[in-house]
């Protein structure tokens, strides 16, 4: 018995009727956003923005170990699961969510926009805003919550949260995008969730070390965090660097 | 160490009943199993003298091109066992506790021995990766590199292995000599990953000098959790510790990503020599 992570508030519920009406909540809101990516998307484009959508909702496979490596819980009594690894259970609507945040994100970036984007930078201050309003929901909620020593909480949600979902989103687009000039549409589906868990793992080992160290304190998270932020910023600057250099804006 | 040859590589599989998956959520270790005293030393002594030669060559190089990148990405190679137990959890690998430890995450001891041979494995490759970057290397090249690597990766782990300086336990399905090729997959790719992301990051931010080398490395090889994060669902999950070899499948998704990956990185890098964007 070797781990010594800490101990996840195993008592916690889901309010009663809150897992179904996230559930019918969420799936409404992935076909809306769904039919407004496909509307804004060009023709040849609406395939590959389905794809891109199941692509995210494959990112899921990331979350049980996420949710081990940076303490975040979904309670055990969800009834709908989607699978279990690591110990932690995922539930149906956390599938819904992802293929709502990474799937339409990518999508929306990749085959929705009709300008070309110069500056990555408002591009992920409002994914990161979209998901802090999300994570804010879900947590009052009471459908998942973060425990430990999370530092700069705000109502529960760690800051780092938004910030290193909405970067991954943003390169998960880019990577995709590239990739589909010399691979098959089809290689979206691995793209996508491929994309995402590796920007978010490039990001988050710092808050992970910090938190799951036996010596851990609010300083050692809080330097973690802000290391965190730097990469997340570095991240953006190499993304659109990347981008301009190639002469083609930052997203086709 | 084990009384035959035969049996040297037989690592004790760890039994999964009985752990709480909620504080345990990864496969339990074999705590019991004790590296060989005699190979540890001598894995240490080599990896000393390895790690001094490579520290040189990377301080030579530092001087020649007065470029403080090959010695920052040596001390950072060291620095970056911090990652390792991570992997190490994710993906069912265990360093026995009876070494001389350097460093202590999750509770596992990680030897100074391999905190030494990443000075070895990592500084080299990536700058000759980066050579050869600069020089144009085409997918063809790139796949004939990760597969060398992918195969030296396999030789090299007999020794220690043998040793028991590392075990690879519970449920990797192709494990020949003790060699798990989950491993052998992934790492590889989490290199020329590496290797591209310093080098891009370097020609990208020209005035960002090795500094930028030192915080892109750690960011890519923490890259690996998510290579292998499907795997590791896989693998990290009670279906797969119920039927071992549903653990092919993870094998299979696994070297499906990296060949993936690699592609449009070799890609990447083509396009980006073809515009000349880097120069």
């Amino acid at each position: 018995m070797t781990h010594d992570f800490q101990n996840p508030p195993v008592t916690a519920v889901i309010p009663a009727g809150a897992e179904s009406t996230a559930l019918t909540c969420l799936t409404l809101l992935l076909a809306l956003t769904t039919l407004i990516v496909l509307w804004r998307a060009r023709v040849g484009m609406r395939p590959i923005a389905l794809l891109c959508i199941v692509g995210g909702a494959a990112a899921v496979t990331f979350d049980a170990q996420l949710n081990v490596l940076t303490l975040r819980w979904f309670p055990a009594n969800a009834q709908q699961i989607v699978y279990t690894s690591s110990g932690r259970t995922v539930p149906l609507f956390w599938l819904c969510f992802q293929a709502w945040f990474v799937g339409c994100g990518t999508a929306w970036l990749i085959a929705a926009r009709r300008t070309t984007v110069q500056d990555l930078w408002p591009t992920v201050w409002m994914l990161a805003a979209i998901r802090l309003l999300a994570e804010w929901i879900g947590v009052q909620a009471g459908l998942w919550l973060y425990y430990g020593w999370q530092p700069f909480c705000v109502l529960g949600v760690p800051l780092w949260v938004p910030v290193t979902s909405a970067v991954a989103v943003v390169a998960s687009a880019r990577f995709v995008a590239f990739s589909l000039r010399t691979h098959h549409r089809a290689s979206v589906l691995i793209g996508v969730p491929l994309a995402w868990s590796i920007a978010v793992a490039m990001q988050i080992w710092p808050i992970s070390l910090a938190l799951n160290h036996r010596d851990s304190d609010v300083v050692f998270a809080s330097v973690a965090m802000v290391a965190v932020f730097l990469m997340a910023g570095l991240f953006v600057e190499f993304v659109q660097r990347l981008s301009r250099s190639q002469g083609e804006g930052v997203l086709p | 160490m084990a009384d035959s040859p035969a049996m040297a590589f037989a690592v004790p599989v760890p039994d999964w009943v009985g752990r709480d998956p909620v504080q345990h959520p990864f496969p339990l270790e074999p705590v019991s199993l004790l590296a060989d005293p005699h190979g540890a030393a001598i894995v240490l002594g080599l990896a000393f003298a390895l790690a001094a030669f490579s520290l040189l060559r990377c301080v030579q190089l530092a001087f020649t091109r007065r470029d403080a990148t090959p010695v920052v990405l040596c001390l950072t190679a060291f620095a970056a066992i911090v990652i390792e137990p991570i992997c190490d959890l994710t993906l069912g690998a265990w360093f026995p506790a009876n070494q001389v430890g350097v460093i202590e995450f999750y509770n596992r001891p990680i030897p100074l021995a391999v905190a030494l041979l990443y000075t070895v494995y990592f500084p080299p490759t990536i700058l000759y990766l980066s050579r050869r970057f600069e020089a144009g290397i085409t997918k063809a090249q790139l796949f004939r590199f990760y597969a060398a690597t992918v195969l030296f990766c396999w030789f090299f782990e007999v020794i220690p292995l043998y040793w028991r300086i590392w075990v690879y336990h519970s449920g990797h399905p192709l494990t020949p000599l003790g060699f798990s090729f989950l491993w052998g997959v992934a790492n590889p790719t989490m290199l020329v990953f590496a290797a591209a992301a310093v080098y891009a990051t370097r020609r990208m931010f020209p005035r960002g000098g090795a500094l930028l080398a030192a915080i892109t490395f750690p960011m890519a090889f923490a890259g690996w959790l998510g290579i292998s994060a499907v795997a590791g669902a896989i693998f990290n999950s009670p279906a797969a510790a119920a039927h071992p070899e549903l653990n092919w499948l993870a094998q299979i998704l696994l070297l499906v990503c990296c060949v993936y990956l690699l592609s449009v990185l070799a890609d990447m890098l083509a396009s980006a020599h073809r515009r000349k964007v880097w120069t």
